[in-house]
C-alpha cells in the first residue's frame, strides 16, 4: 500500500547521483582555480555588476569581495585591508567526515575559490589571517550545486578569534533586512560571552551588539536600502537582487590569544515585502475567489426553486 | 478477499498525502534547517522553494532557472556550447527523469503538497452540501491543452526568453511567478510574503497579480470543481510525457460491461471520459494522477489496475467496491446510510 513512498526512499540513491552530477565535467580535486579560470572570472567580474550594489571605503574593516557571477565552479575573492598570502577554505562535510580545509595561496590580493570534488556545492568558508596573524577576515561563498548541510563546517572554528554565522540561510532564502539572525564570537573555539561585535553596512548604518553566555549575538539588519529609483540607477537598470555589503567584527584587548580581531562581511538584501504589496495580492486573491463563486452557488432546480 | 483490499485505498492515499504535506511543508522545522538543500539535491521534484522552512524544493525553479541562465545567456555568449549548456540541462532532465520513470503521475495523486489541498477542500465542498461540477467529454477536451501551453510557454520559452534578453527579468521564473502553490505553501508556513504583489515593474506585477488570482480562485473553486489547478499544471504535462516509460501506470482490460456502465469516469477527479470508453495503453491518460479512484469504484474483477512494473499494486473487484461505496460515492459524496429496517415495517 506505501509502494509510492518506498519507491521515493529507493530512488534516492540513484537520483543523488544525478542531482550531484548536476552539471559539466568533473573537475580536479582542488580548491584553487587555474590561472585562465581565474583570468576568466576576473573578467566576468568587471562586467557583471548585474545584480548588487558595489560600494567601497565604507568600513575600515578588512574584507573579503566577491566576484559576480564569477562562474558555478569558480568564485573569485579579493582581500581588502589584510596583508595576507593566502586564503583558507572550509567547505562543507558530510557527518561525521573531517573538515578539508585548504589553504589557497593569493597573488596581488586575489584567489579563485572553486568547488570541491565531483562538484560539492553549498555553503563554502573562506579566511584570510593577517601575515601578522592580528587580525582576520572571513566570508561564504555559495556554489548552486547540491552539497551538504553547513553544520560541521560552521561548528569548526578557526584558531584564535573568529566571529562566524551560527546558522546560514538555506539556498532560496538570504539575509534580508528587518531579519534577526545568529553569530557566534568563539576564541580557539570556545565561546565568548559579554563580547562587544560592531555591524557595519555599506548604507553606512552602524549598531553594537554583545554576545550572550554561549558566545552568540542576533543581529538585526537595517532597513537602510535607498530609495527603488536610486538602486536602479546604481544598477544600470538592473535593479532585482540588488543587495548591501555588512561587515561584522570584534576585537580583544589581551596578551594572551593570537588573532586580536576578527570580521565577517557578507551581503543582505531588502525586506522581504520590498515593492511588494499585500494589499494588492489580497485584492487580486479576493477577486479570483469572487469569480469562482458562481461554480460552488446550488443551481435551484425546478423541484427545488419552487 | 485479499489483506490488501480490507484497507480502501483512498483511506491509504489519504494517510501518504497528508505524510508528505506535513513532510514537504514543515519539514524543515522539525528535522533542521537544511533540509531542503539537503532531500532537493536528492530529489528536486517536490515543494516550493519560496518557502524558506519546506524540505524540498520544485523540479521547476532549476528547470526554468537552467534554461534561463543557461540555455539563454548561454546562447547569447556562444561559448562552450556543450560544456555550459547542454549538458546541465541534461542533467537537470536526467534527475527529475530518473524520478518519474518511478513515481510518474503518482506523483500528483499521492504526493504534490497543492493536489492534497485542492481534495481536502473538495471533501469540505462535499461537507458544505455544495454542488458537484463536472467537465463532461467535448468540454474537458478545451481544458486539456492548457498544461501543453503552460509548459511550453511558462516553464520553457519565457525562461529562454528572459536568458535571450528579450523578456523581463520577472518572466525568468514565469510558472514559478504565477504557481499558486507558491502562495498556498508559503501561507500554511505563517508567511504571507509570497500573496503580496511585486510592483517594482510591469512584468511583476501582472505575473504577481495572475498569482494571486488564480490562489483566490482555485482555493473556492476546489469546493465544486475537482482538482482545479492540476487540469492546467504543467507537472501533469511534463509526467504525461514519460508516462509511457513509467514504472508506476494504470492498465485497463476490455470487459464486456464496461460500455454501459461509466462508473469509473463519475469516480476520476480528472473527468477522463477515456477510462471509462478505452481500453489498453489508451486508458492511461494524460490526464491521470494516478489516484486510483478508477479502479476503487469499478464493479468487476481485476479489470483496472495500479501497477509497479509487472506488480499488480491495486486491482478493481467487486466485493471492494459493493464495501467501498457504502461510505462514500464515487463523485467524493458521502454515502446516505440507509435506516435500518424495523421489525413489521411495510
Amino acid at each position: 500500500m506505501f509502494l509510492p513512498v518506498r519507491v521515493h526512499l529507493c530512488v534516492l540513491p540513484l537520483a543523488l547521483v544525478a542531482g550531484l552530477s548536476t552539471s559539466h565535467a568533473a573537475p580536479p580535486d582542488t580548491a584553487s582555480a587555474s590561472a585562465a579560470e581565474s583570468d576568466q572570472a576576473a573578467r566576468e567580474d568587471a562586467h557583471a555588476h548585474h545584480g548588487h550594489s558595489m560600494q567601497d571605503n565604507w568600513t575600515e574593516q578588512p574584507l573579503l569581495r566577491k566576484a559576480r557571477n564569477a562562474n558555478r565552479r569558480v568564485k573569485l575573492l579579493r582581500v581588502d585591508g589584510l596583508v595576507a598570502s593566502q586564503l583558507t577554505v572550509q567547505p562543507p562535510t558530510e557527518a561525521g567526515e573531517p573538515t578539508q580545509t585548504k589553504q589557497i595561496p593569493l597573488t596581488d590580493g586575489k584567489a579563485g575559490v572553486r568547488v570541491l570534488g565531483k562538484l560539492q556545492g553549498g555553503w563554502y568558508r573562506v579566511s584570510a589571517r593577517a601575515d601578522d596573524r592580528e587580525n582576520r577576515a572571513s566570508t561564504l561563498v555559495y556554489f548552486g550545486n547540491p552539497g551538504p548541510a553547513p553544520r560541521d563546517m560552521l561548528k569548526a572554528s578557526l584558531p584564535g578569534l573568529d566571529i562566524s554565522p551560527a546558522i546560514l540561510p538555506t539556498e532560496h532564502q538570504h539575509y534580508r533586512a528587518g531579519e534577526t539572525w545568529p553569530f557566534m564570537v568563539r576564541m580557539s573555539g570556545d565561546p565568548v560571552a559579554n563580547q562587544s561585535v560592531r555591524l557595519e553596512t555599506s548604507a553606512g548604518s552602524a549598531e553594537t551588539y554583545i554576545s550572550d553566555a554561549e558566545g552568540v549575538v542576533h543581529v538585526t539588519f537595517p532597513d537602510d536600502f535607498p530609495p527603488p529609483e536610486q538602486r536602479e540607477k546604481a544598477m544600470g537598470g538592473h535593479h532585482h537582487r540588488f543587495s548591501q555589503q555588512f561587515v561584522l567584527s570584534t576585537h580583544i584587548e589581551s596578551d594572551q590569544h593570537l588573532a586580536q580581531k576578527a570580521s565577517f562581511n557578507y551581503e543582505y538584501r531588502p525586506g522581504a515585502y520590498d515593492q511588494k504589496s499585500l494589499w494588492l495580492g489580497s485584492g487580486f486573491a479576493l477577486l479570483g475567489m469572487l469569480a469562482a463563486v458562481p461554480l460552488v452557488r446550488q443551481r435551484k432546480t425546478k423541484e427545488s426553486g419552487k | 478477499m485479499k489483506f490488501w483490499q480490507t484497507i480502501p485505498l483512498g483511506r491509504v492515499r489519504l494517510g501518504v498525502q497528508l505524510f508528505m504535506l506535513v513532510f514537504l511543508l514543515y519539514g524543515g522545522s522539525i528535522l533542521g534547517h537544511y533540509l531542503a538543500d539537503r532531500v532537493s539535491g536528492a530529489l528536486p521534484a517536490l515543494a516550493c522553494a519560496y518557502d524558506g522552512e519546506t524540505a524540498d524544493h520544485c523540479v521547476l525553479v532549476p528547470m526554468q532557472h537552467q534554461i534561463h541562465h543557461q540555455v539563454g545567456e548561454g546562447l547569447v555568449r556562444m561559448q562552450e556550447f556543450a560544456v555550459k549548456m547542454v549538458i546541465p540541462l541534461f542533467f537537470t532532465l536526467l534527475t527529475f527523469f530518473t524520478m518519474f520513470v518511478v513515481l510518474n503521475k503518482a506523483f500528483c495523486g499521492w504526493i504534490c503538497p497543492l493536489g492534497t489541498v485542492q481534495e481536502l477542500i473538495y471533501r469540505l465542498g462535499r461537507w458544505l452540501g455544495r454542488p458537484v461540477k463536472r467537465l463532461m467529454p467535448g468540454k474537458v477536451e478545451k481544458v486539456r491543452p492548457a498544461k501543453w501551453l503552460m509548459l511550453v510557454g511558462l516553464v520553457f520559452a519565457l525562461p529562454l526568453a528572459t536568458g535571450l534578453g528579450v523578456a523581463p527579468h520577472a518572466a525568468g521564473d514565469a510558472f514559478c511567478e504565477v504557481c499558486p502553490s507558491r502562495v498556498l505553501t508559503t501561507l500554511a508556513t505563517g508567511e504571507a510574503e509570497e500573496l503580496a504583489v511585486n510592483t517594482s515593474g510591469w512584468a511583476d506585477l501582472a505575473l504577481g497579480a495572475i498569482r494571486s488570482f488564480l490562489f483566490g480562485f482555485i482555493i473556492i473553486a476546489a469546493l465544486a470543481v475537482r482538482q482545479p489547478f492540476c487540469r492546467i499544471c504543467p507537472m501533469l504535462a511534463l509526467h504525461a510525457t514519460f508516462r509511457r516509460l513509467a514504472l508506476t501506470r494504470l492498465t485497463k482490460k476490455p470487459h464486456a460491461k464496461c460500455e454501459k456502465c461509466g462508473i469509473c469516469h463519475k469516480a476520476c477527479p480528472m473527468d477522463i471520459h477515456e477510462i471509462w470508453k478505452k481500453d489498453g495503453s489508451k486508458a492511461f491518460h494524460e490526464d491521470c494522477i494516478l489516484c486510483g479512484r478508477c479502479a476503487e469504484y469499478c464493479p468487476d474483477d481485476g479489470v483496472i489496475a495500479i501497477k509497479f512494473g509487472p506488480l499488480a499494486v491495486f486491482e478493481s473487484s467487486r466485493n471492494y467496491y459493493k464495501a467501498r461505496v457504502k461510505t462514500e460515492k464515487p463523485d467524493g459524496s458521502r454515502a446516505k446510510r440507509r435506516a435500518p429496517r424495523r421489525e413489521g415495517s411495510s
